[in-house]
């Protein structure tokens, strides 16, 4: 039995945001978050960020700090940084664009539902979006000590909708 | 699902329990849990090779892509036998076909023992290089995992993103992430495994993994 333990999936259809709540628990200390097959309905491209939900259910916008690459096949590798920002970051879901173009990110949560520690988190990925790819790996905290629970992305541009695909968030077990 | 606290748990005894179960799993529980993708871990493994014979390229032909829209590779231990310096390289193949041409896109960094780095990135690609070049003396080696999506999505590109580390000599090292695409709508069923620069594997141990959906 392999330590990886499945807990639940959102389907993600025709929407701004999707959140993925009640995942985390005093069950599991590391969490990992895979989104797969997510595509939008706009052929112009948007950047989609993450955020964590508390166990109130209210979405955490501020108190990020994170680091984060962003490489284009195309051009050069920059950076993308912020203190105490309203979410992971910029393209921290890297960035959405019409089907077949899609993105696939995987993230790995820590001590979300401590009390007793802030919330950390890193992710890598890749996408297809104007024809051409995008890589994103981060790393990044929410400083707060609230419980958290749950996962929501978003898109940018609230005019566009991420209209496929799928998260779904497994416990590592340590027994 | 019918609650069965009452019958599976921790065996013999737990503790510190707080219901009394048998901690037995029936036919029945375990079809439950099946239905509900709690029984068992999710991270299934579907293929493994380790070096017996030098070996010009490895594939991986049967991955269960409509079974998983997440694969995870684990490539351990990779050595060749030519080159002053060569990588391993993955090409993926469509419908059986290995797809060769120049048109991989790729955003790789490599960070070196030495505080420097370099980016290594292409959209005319004939495979996904998945680290920087290393030499093929005895004890270098490099280990990397891969996550692959998309592969049996016939409407989707298929995406990878890795990372890895290289020793070279016995005082330095090298780490190489990013991410690769496949930008063509098509159903990918296999994996190649190769060096670029020629030559064969003389050591690895390769394993594929299925994320359960």
């Amino acid at each position: 039995m392999s330590a990886l333990r499945f807990i639940k999936e959102q389907e993600i259809s025709g929407t701004t945001s999707v959140s993925i709540t009640d995942v985390f628990s005093s069950d599991f200390d590391v969490y990992c978050l895979t989104g797969t097959n997510i595509s939008s309905n706009s052929s112009s491209h948007d950047n989609v960020q993450a955020r964590l939900i508390d166990e109130s259910g209210t979405i955490k916008t501020s108190s990020y700090d994170t680091a984060q690459q962003d490489g284009a096949p195309e051009a050069a590798i920059s950076a993308i940084l912020g203190t105490n920002a309203s979410s992971f970051g910029l393209g921290s879901f890297m960035t959405s664009d019409l089907e077949p173009e899609s993105l696939a990110m995987t993230w790995w949560i820590f001590n979300p539902y401590s009390t007793s520690s802030y919330t950390y988190a890193y992710w890598q990925g890749g996408g297809t979006l104007a024809g051409l790819g995008r890589m994103r790996k981060g790393v990044g905290v929410l400083k707060s000590t609230d419980r958290i629970t749950g996962f929501h992305i978003y898109q940018n541009n609230t005019a566009r909708l991420l209209n496929s695909g799928h998260l779904r968030v497994y416990g590592l077990s340590i027994n | 699902m019918v609650d069965r606290s009452n019958e599976f748990g921790y065996t013999p005894s737990s503790p510190s329990q707080t219901k009394n179960n048998t901690g037995v799993f029936s036919v029945g529980d375990v079809t439950d849990l099946l239905s509900t993708k709690q029984y068992g871990g999710s991270v299934e493994l579907i293929a493994e090779e380790s070096y017996s014979v030098a070996k010009g390229s490895i594939d991986f032909t049967s991955i269960q892509e409509d079974k998983y829209d997440v694969h995870m590779l684990q490539l351990h231990n990779i050595d060749f036998d030519t080159g002053s310096y060569n990588q391993p390289g993955i090409r993926l193949f469509e419908s059986g076909v290995l797809e060769s041409g120049g048109v991989y896109r790729l955003s790789r960094q490599d960070l070196f023992y030495n505080n420097t780095e370099q980016t290594s990135s292409s959209t005319t690609d004939t495979s996904i290089r998945l680290m920087v070049d290393l030499g093929t003396a005895t004890a270098e080696t490099r280990s990397l995992y891969v996550y692959l999506y998309n592969l049996g999505n016939a409407n989707k590109h298929s995406i990878c993103s890795f990372h890895g580390v290289a020793s070279e000599g016995t005082t330095k090292m090298r780490v190489s992430y990013g991410s690769a695409m496949l930008p063509q709508a098509s159903t990918v069923d296999g994996i190649r495994i190769f060096p670029i620069s020629g030559g064969n594997f003389t050591k690895y141990d390769i394993k594929v993994y299925g994320i359960k959906k």
